[in-house]
């Protein structure tokens, strides 16, 4: 049975992270898209071959064509989509972050139990696959129980709707939610935040675009987060993830395992290329479960979690203390 | 003028490349090594067989009272670099003394008022502004514009011995490691620490007295804000003994600073190592103190440098008793 997914979204996360995936995989096809300007689903349908384009999204919900929804549109727009998506009893693939408050999110996840309709945010490092093996690593003992452990994620800022806390919650909430997403999936839940900040980059208008957060966990290990998007433009996007436990240390990052690098005049390429990659391989999470009921690694109340901790740390900031998670609400 | 020194203790491991540094300036006609002391006198015996000093001491008084030097070395158990240093400045004595300066902010503030008050230089040993890819990299930053933030690391493997005992050590990991990579902060930024948050985990090591790892937060007098891991957090077959990392967000763009990563791949039968070829800060160090007491300068690393990277130190065990940021005023003495 070929499932038909309707895209909403025509900005980076569909042109670069799901569309390309989509095209590879037997049991698809993309049936329609909705993206604002027009002419970029426009352009999007050209290249990928998608038969529908409109700048009705609604009119995509709603197609009695359209199987499954992969909402790929900004922050500030996932909790109406979603809505109307499980209303209408399509199955959804919601891009992180599920919504930027907590009450949105658990609306969201509320909706998705109550209906029976499916319903994954994409967390894609939980797919990812140096990320997959380090928590395998971790889970079967190597370092013995984790103690201190360090997370990055650098990047030059992204612009456009990012620049506005209340549109997309900051580098926290967008970017740094893929960190806290996966430190709590492989760490336990955290009791303590406090975290340091602000507006750095002059792209931001109001978001803050740089932060360095610490987190203690039940389990009583602490963990450094550090998110930004204040990093100059020709910066590499960086990830480092490293775990020292009683027995062992283990390091990994995106820029010392690249496995091609290429110089073009000024500027420079180094990447993973890796065609089953996190995108990849959520779909296939995703579409297993909407197929064959299989349960993908991620629920709802998850991705309500990962934000509680987002919007801990911006609380921190703003508050200047120690915030316990409990109290955003 | 050459330089005579006494080196004071080997309790500190250091000691033994300032030593060596003192050796290679002894051969080169710019200083002299008169005497060392150590109390443990395995420790003196080793030595004096590497380094054939003119007087050897197991009696810290006897030192002090036969003299012959005119600069000292301290490089004892961190609680005892009062017991020493204190005297050799009354004695009128110029100290590089290893860091921390102490282990608490008032009798740092003694020595610093008492080299003050006898017209002697008092250095603390943060060999790392005598590091040349740090150096470099403070010269760079100013063309970078104004420093807008800093992550740092200072990690180790756990060095045990008397390190990992509270009442010679004053504390774990963060009485080690905060320092180092505190005092770049304040040198780099010319700003002074003004808010600390520490996180301190669960131990690594869960048989030791001190803690074993610690996440730093802290805010500058301009609002700045600095990131520092003190965490003896290498495990004891990484291939090398920890780190001294800067990323340095500034108004133009980001400068990083590896200060360890000059290092050779070998792997043999004992395991797999790095081998440093880096620059030698520790002879640095003590050349460029020669020339301060010479020219009557002011140590690049002053023990007033050692007294503010030491309060930071006291707000950081404060934090993680109150579980709260502190202020850098709550625990500053007059």
């Amino acid at each position: 049975m070929v499932i038909r997914v309707g895209i909403l979204g025509s900005g980076f996360a569909a042109r670069e992270l799901h569309l390309p995936v989509l095209s590879m995989i037997s049991d698809v096809e993309v049936a329609s898209i909705f993206g604002i300007p027009y002419e970029d689903a426009l352009f999007l349908a050209r290249r990928f071959k998608i038969p529908k384009v409109t700048d009705d999204w609604r009119s995509v919900i709603n197609d009695p064509n359209v199987d499954v929804i992969l909402v790929a549109t900004p922050t500030y727009t996932h909790r109406a989509m979603a809505e109307e998506a499980i209303k209408a009893g399509k199955d959804v693939m919601l891009e992180k972050p599920i919504a930027l408050t907590v009450r949105d999110g658990e609306e969201i996840a509320k909706m998705h139990e109550t209906s029976g309709v499916k319903l994954m945010v994409a967390h894609c490092l939980r797919f990812w696959p140096e990320y997959v093996r380090a928590r395998e690593l971790i889970m079967a003992g190597r370092i013995g129980e984790p103690r201190v452990i360090r997370a990055y994620r650098l990047s030059s800022h992204p612009g456009r709707w990012f620049r506005f806390q209340e549109l997309s919650g900051g580098v926290a909430v967008d970017m740094s939610i893929h960190d806290l997403d996966y430190l709590r999936w492989t760490f336990g839940s955290v009791r303590r935040v406090y975290a340091i900040g602000g507006i750095y980059s002059s792209d931001s208008a109001t978001s803050i675009d740089h932060f360095m957060a610490t987190l203690e966990f039940d389990n009583g290990a602490i963990a450094y987060v550090e998110g930004s998007w204040a990093m100059p433009r020709n910066f590499p996007f960086t990830t480092y993830f490293e775990v020292s436990g009683t027995g062992g240390l283990m390091t990994v990052d995106n820029q010392s395992t690249a496995t091609v690098e290429a110089y073009v005049d000024n500027s420079y390429y180094r990447y993973s290329p890796m065609v089953k990659n996190a995108y990849y391989l959520e779909w296939i999470a995703f579409l297993n479960w909407v197929s064959k009921g299989v349960k993908p690694p991620i629920e709802p109340s998850d991705a309500v979690e990962a934000l509680r901790l987002a919007l801990s740390i911006n609380k921190s900031i703003t508050e200047g203390r120690v915030v316990n998670p409990g109290e955003v609400r | 003028m050459v330089l005579r020194f006494a080196v004071v203790s080997y309790a500190h491991m250091h000691a033994w490349s300032y030593t060596r540094a003192i050796k290679e300036l002894e051969a080169e006609g710019k200083a002299s090594l008169v005497a060392v002391f150590d109390n443990n006198s395995d420790r003196l015996r080793r030595v004096q067989e590497a380094f054939k000093p003119k007087a050897v001491y197991n009696d810290f008084d006897k030192l002090l009272a036969e003299g012959g030097f005119n600069a000292a070395i301290v490089a004892s158990e961190n609680a005892k670099h009062i017991t020493y240093a204190l005297p050799l400045i009354r004695a009128g004595v110029h100290v590089i003394v290893e860091k921390p300066i102490t282990t608490m902010v008032s009798d740092a503030v003694t020595m610093v008022n008492e080299a003050e008050k006898r017209g002697v230089k008092l250095q603390v040993a943060f060999v790392m502004r005598y590091h040349d890819a740090v150096v470099e990299a403070k010269n760079r930053v100013s063309e970078l514009g104004g420093i807008k933030s800093i992550t740092a690391t200072n990690h180790g493997t756990c060095p045990f011995d008397w390190f990992v005992d509270p009442e010679l050590a004053g504390g774990g990991a963060m009485m080690d490691h905060i320092v180092h990579v505190a005092d770049l902060i304040r040198w780099f930024t010319g700003k002074e620490f003004e808010e600390v948050s520490a996180f301190v985990g669960k131990n690594i090591r869960p048989e030791l007295k001190v803690e074993d790892n610690a996440l730093i937060l802290a805010k500058l007098s301009d609002g700045t804000p600095v990131s520092i891991d003190s965490s003896w957090s290498r495990h004891e077959t990484w291939p090398i003994w920890g780190d001294v990392y800067m990323r340095i967000l500034t108004e133009h763009g980001v400068l990083t600073i590896n200060a360890f990563n000059q290092n050779i791949s070998l792997a043999d039968n004992k395991g797999f190592h790095w081998v440093s070829f880096g620059p030698d800060a520790d002879r640095n160090m003590v050349e460029d103190f020669i020339r301060v007491v010479e020219n009557n300068l002011t140590p690049r690393a002053s023990g007033l440098d050692g007294l503010r990277a030491l309060e930071v130190v006291a707000a950081a065990y404060r934090s993680w008793r109150e579980g709260r940021p502190i202020k850098i005023s709550e625990v500053r003495v007059q």
